[in-house]
């Protein structure tokens, strides 16, 4: 089978996975107790005005009824409407969307270009000081909630230093940028930490391996046995890692876009739940799971082309 | 944290001949680890033993001093000395990791126990569950179930626990999957033991120990994730003193008090720091076995 | 005739142990020298030495001096430009020796590149060439194949091309059959004496099996846990061995056709290199020991012009090899 094959076999395999999402977001949802009319209004509303909102919500038709026209909403990509906006789910979620995406693609090229360099220094002086530090630091960084990083680089970088924007994204790609550095900064630096560890320890092993030991009796130099035989099997393991960070990646730009009041998914998603705006977090939660499951098609796909040995897999 | 550097394979493949069997050497990093979850239980158990102030005594006069000799965390916004009540939220922090974690460890291990010797219907049901999962971010997943069930702590313990327990069962799963394949589960069953007996007295002990190594890591995890959620409002509220509530206390001061949020967060790294380093040392002693 | 290798006096210290002790040969322009011994004998670790390439850990005292420098003494910088360019090696496993992730072709023409400055077309030209005179079939297309897509013969193969490929003087082969079955270890030893005349290229070649070296080789060194037991011209060992050991060997192995058996026909093990007895180190084993055998290591002695042995009763085992005659 080709690879434009294999990845359209992939693709079908997320419908499945997300339709899944999709039920049990709505049985989370619906089969909880409490009447969310009644926490969303407070329990001193009329009756007149519960059953008002219980009926724009569908609450006051029978759940099997609801389920369906659930289904049909989530199938045709009408994740209904926000309770609180007024808007649909889908325009409120595409509108913010790209503000995540350009988040969380900062961080990803941040801590890449964070993490190689440290996890090649300590690597290649295992056991020495300076190996010592760059993990003591990733022990440390491993400890630290992204709130708390975020809030450190806050108080320092832009409150102090007033080198940085203490929130919000400016207007403009090129304000975009530099609006989402720090907090791209703080994202990064956690998953760096993740990426540093897992990094060095592949270089450890592949520093060790026979085909880098014979690639030295060939002759080459040592850059370009570290730059091509090292580097391209360790990326290996560490673009597994990559996607299996995926989750603790947006995990974490939930919590980055609320310390720095950035209006991408993840705040509104938080947003949402404290205004118990239910279509919009149960439509946010299947577009982050279809988004999820698109990066692990594109970390199989990458990793088809790194390893040669997993085509046939 | 230095391993013994001698002790790595230089050349691959190379048996090194006449290594014995010694105790565990006690290597300082798990002895540090372990030396700083003693410290943060002893806080949690006895907080007013061995915080220097009452958490809630205000002081109107004195509020928002720096670190100081009489205050070295300083004080918030109501006076209230900054170390006591870091020293307080230890105990919530604490009980944070016990209770996100007990549940979804016991019933994660027999639910992967039992879902990995009898295989079947059970078995893909719940690998499809863990696909599902890991497509959605655990985060998300907890703060959707906490959105349902209103914010604070119980729910949170709930929320946690109704995902976490998939982890275990799946890391359990695959452990049993790989003791079925050795001869004395088969032995085991030649005998007539009854399965019961088989997966708990003689798989299980087997399998158990990464299950062990988890569970300290899953520890600071959770320390970690509940101080997030008591951040965002979602976890711990307010007046209980909890690290991550205490740093959203200090967000509104960045500027002008940071001690109000710097040092919270300090414990939150030691608190992660001893977890892991002691979950480092447990694995060192299981891999040893 | 000055050798083109002479290797004096090679120790090896792992931490408390010293796998290498004391190993002395010397090689000529166009010879093939064989290494034999048993398994964790150290011919691996010798092999590697010589080129600098073992891990920091590993302390190497002694001498190689090759032409006339000592490449032990050389600065990195200077003995890469040696590595494959004059001293070319073949690993023992080429399972692990070749990059998982790299087609074989790159493998060959970064070496081509490194050494000849050949790249692009030109480089994949030549590579295409030395599949070819490896016997890889097919060699064009092969180029980008990876390892994994090779049989173990095939690999075999891609390794010693790529060894070619900077046109070496000297090629050190490590057990470059012990993997393959008789008829592909037949075709392999043959290439490597092609080799060595076309190219007219020295050759170390490394085994387990005297049977090979019979057939290959224009001198031997046996070894034993880390030092040289006997050495001397194939045929004159062959004849009158004069060492314990090697009758030893040479007994295990009576047959050609038997030839693929690793050794196995000495009763007992090869002793620890972190408790080497202190006399001679096959005295634990050997049935012919006397006591000054466990005094102290028995010095190499001639035997003939270019035959010696470490053996105390040399006159005894070509004694006895002579009645088995
Ligand atoms: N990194 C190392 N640390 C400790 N001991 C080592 C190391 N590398 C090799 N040795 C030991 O050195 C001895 C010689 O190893 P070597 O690989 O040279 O043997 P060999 O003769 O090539 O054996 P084989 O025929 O199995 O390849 C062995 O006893 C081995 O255990
Ligand atoms: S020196 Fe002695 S012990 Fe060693 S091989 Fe010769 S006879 Fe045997
Ligand atoms: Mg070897």
């Amino acid at each position: 089978m080709g690879i434009v094959g294999r990845i359209g076999l992939r693709l079908l395999q997320i419908v499945p996975t997300v339709a899944l999402v999709a039920v049990l977001m709505f049985a989370l949802m619906r089969l909880l107790p409490g009447d969310p009319a009644i926490q969303l209004l407070g329990d001193r509303a009329t009756d007149a005005s519960l059953a008002r909102l219980r009926h724009e919500m569908g609450f006051d038709r029978s759940v099997s009824a609801q389920f369906w026209s659930y289904l049909e909403h989530v199938a045709t990509l009408r994740l209904g409407d926000s309770i609180t906006m007024h808007v649909p789910v889908t325009r409120l979620i595409l509108d913010r969307l790209p503000i995540t995406l350009m988040l969380t693609g900062m961080a990803t090229v941040l801590a890449l270009l964070i993490a190689v360099p440290l996890a090649f220094v300590a690597a290649l002086r295992e056991g020495g000081a300076v190996d010592l530090a760059i993990r003591m630091l990733g022990q440390v960084g491993l400890s630290m909630p992204v709130f708390y990083l975020g809030l450190i680089l806050l108080i320092t970088l832009a409150a102090g230093l007033g080198w940085f924007p203490v929130g919000g994204i400016g207007g403009g790609f090129v304000e975009n940028l530099y609006y989402l550095f720090l907090p791209a900064l703080t994202l990064a630096l956690s998953l760096a930490m993740v990426l540093m560890r897992n990094l060095r320890e592949a270089l450890i092993e592949v520093l060790h391996a026979e085909f880098v030991q014979f690639a030295t009796a060939k002759g080459l130099r040592r850059r370009l046995v570290l730059g091509r035989h090292v580097l391209r099997n360790a990326l290996v393991p560490t673009v597994t890692l990559l996607g299996l960070q995926i989750g603790s990646l947006v995990g974490g730009a939930v919590i980055t876009e609320s310390v720095f009041a950035i209006p991408g998914v993840g705040r509104l998603m938080i947003d949402s739940i404290f205004a118990r705006d239910y279509a919009v977090v149960q439509g946010l939660t299947i577009v982050l799971a279809v988004l999820v499951s698109l990066v692990f098609l594109l970390v199989d796909t990458v990793q088809g082309l790194l390893d040669p040995r997993q085509e046939a897999a | 944290m230095s391993e013994v550097a001698a002790a790595a394979p230089a050349l691959a493949g190379a048996a090194t001949p006449g290594r014995t069997r010694r105790l565990p050497r006690l290597r300082p990093g798990p002895l540090l680890g372990a030396a700083i979850v003693l410290l943060l239980l002893v806080c949690a158990v006895a907080p007013d033993w061995v915080a220097p102030y009452s958490p809630l005594k205000f002081d109107y006069r004195g509020t928002l001093r720096p670190p100081s000799w009489a205050h070295p965390f300083g004080t918030d916004n109501f006076g209230r000395d900054i170390l006591s009540r870091v020293i307080w939220a230890t105990r919530i922090d604490m009980q944070i990791a016990i209770f996100s974690t007990l549940f979804p460890a016991v019933f994660g291990t027999v639910a992967g126990c039992l879902v990995g010797y009898f295989g079947g219907v059970a078995d893909l049901l719940f690998r499809r569950l863990v696909d599902l999962v890991v497509t959605v971010p655990f985060l998300v997943l907890v703060i959707a179930i906490v959105a349902v069930l209103g914010p604070g702590l119980v729910n949170m313990y709930v929320a946690v626990s109704a995902v976490g327990w998939i982890f275990y069962a799946r890391l359990m799963r695959g452990e049993i999957l790989a003791q079925k394949r050795r001869d004395y589960a088969a032995a085991g069953r030649v005998m007539g033991y009854g399965w019961p007996r088989i997966v708990f007295r003689h798989l299980l002990p087997n399998a158990i120990s990464p299950v062990l190594v988890f569970w300290m890591t899953d520890m600071a995890l959770c320390i970690l994730l509940g101080s997030s959620l008591g951040y965002l409002g979602l976890g711990a509220q307010p007046p209980t003193a909890e690290w991550g509530v205490l740093i959203a206390d200090g967000k509104n001061f960045m500027t002008t008090a940071w001690w109000m949020s710097i040092f919270p967060g300090m414990a939150i790294v030691l608190a992660g720091i001893g977890f892991s380093l002691l979950g480092d040392g447990v694995a060192a002693l299981v891999r040893r076995r | 005739m000055t050798s083109l290798l002479e290797v004096r006096d090679l120790a090896v210290q792992i931490g408390p142990a010293r796998p290498v002790d004391g190993v002395s040969f010397a090689l000529a322009r166009g010879e093939v020298l064989g290494i034999v011994g048993e398994s964790g004998s150290g011919k691996s670790l010798t092999l590697r030495a010589i080129l600098k390439l073992l891990p920091g850990i590993a302390r190497t005292s002694g001498a190689a001096l090759w032409q006339g420098r000592d490449l032990l003494a050389m600065p990195e910088a200077e003995i890469r430009r040696l590595r494959g360019r004059e001293i070319g090696m073949i690993f023992q496993e080429p399972m692990t020796a070749l990059d998982p992730v790299l087609p074989i072709g790159l493998q060959i023409t970064e070496s081509l590149g490194e050494h000849l400055a050949l790249h692009g077309a030109a480089a994949r030209r030549r590579a295409v060439e030395l599949l070819d005179l490896v016997g890889i079939p097919g060699a064009r297309r092969r180029l980008d194949s990876f390892p994994h897509e090779f049989s173990g013969g095939m690999r075999q193969r891609a390794m010693i091309a790529i060894a070619l490929a900077g046109e070496p003087k000297l090629l050190l082969a490590d057990e470059p059959t012990t993997a393959l079955d008789v008829t592909i270890q037949d075709q392999i030893l043959r290439l490597l004496l092609r080799l060595r005349d076309e190219l007219a290229m020295s050759v170390i070649l490394v085994t387990h099996d005297l049977g090979i070296v019979a057939g290959t080789c224009d001198r031997v060194a046996v070894l034993y846990a880390g030092r040289i037991m006997e050495t001397g011209p194939t045929g004159a060992i062959y004849r009158t061995p004069g060492h314990a050991y090697t009758l030893g060997l040479m007994r295990s192995v009576p047959h050609r056709a038997l030839a693929r058996q690793r050794l196995q026909g000495i009763p007992g093990v090869p002793p620890d290199p972190g408790r080497m007895p202190p006399g001679c180190r096959f005295a634990p084993r050997c049935t012919l020991a006397v006591a000054a055998c466990h005094q102290a290591p028995p010095p190499l002695r001639p035997l003939g012009p270019t035959h010696a042995t470490a053996c105390l009763r040399a006159e005894a085992v070509a004694g006895m090899a002579a009645v088995a005659a």
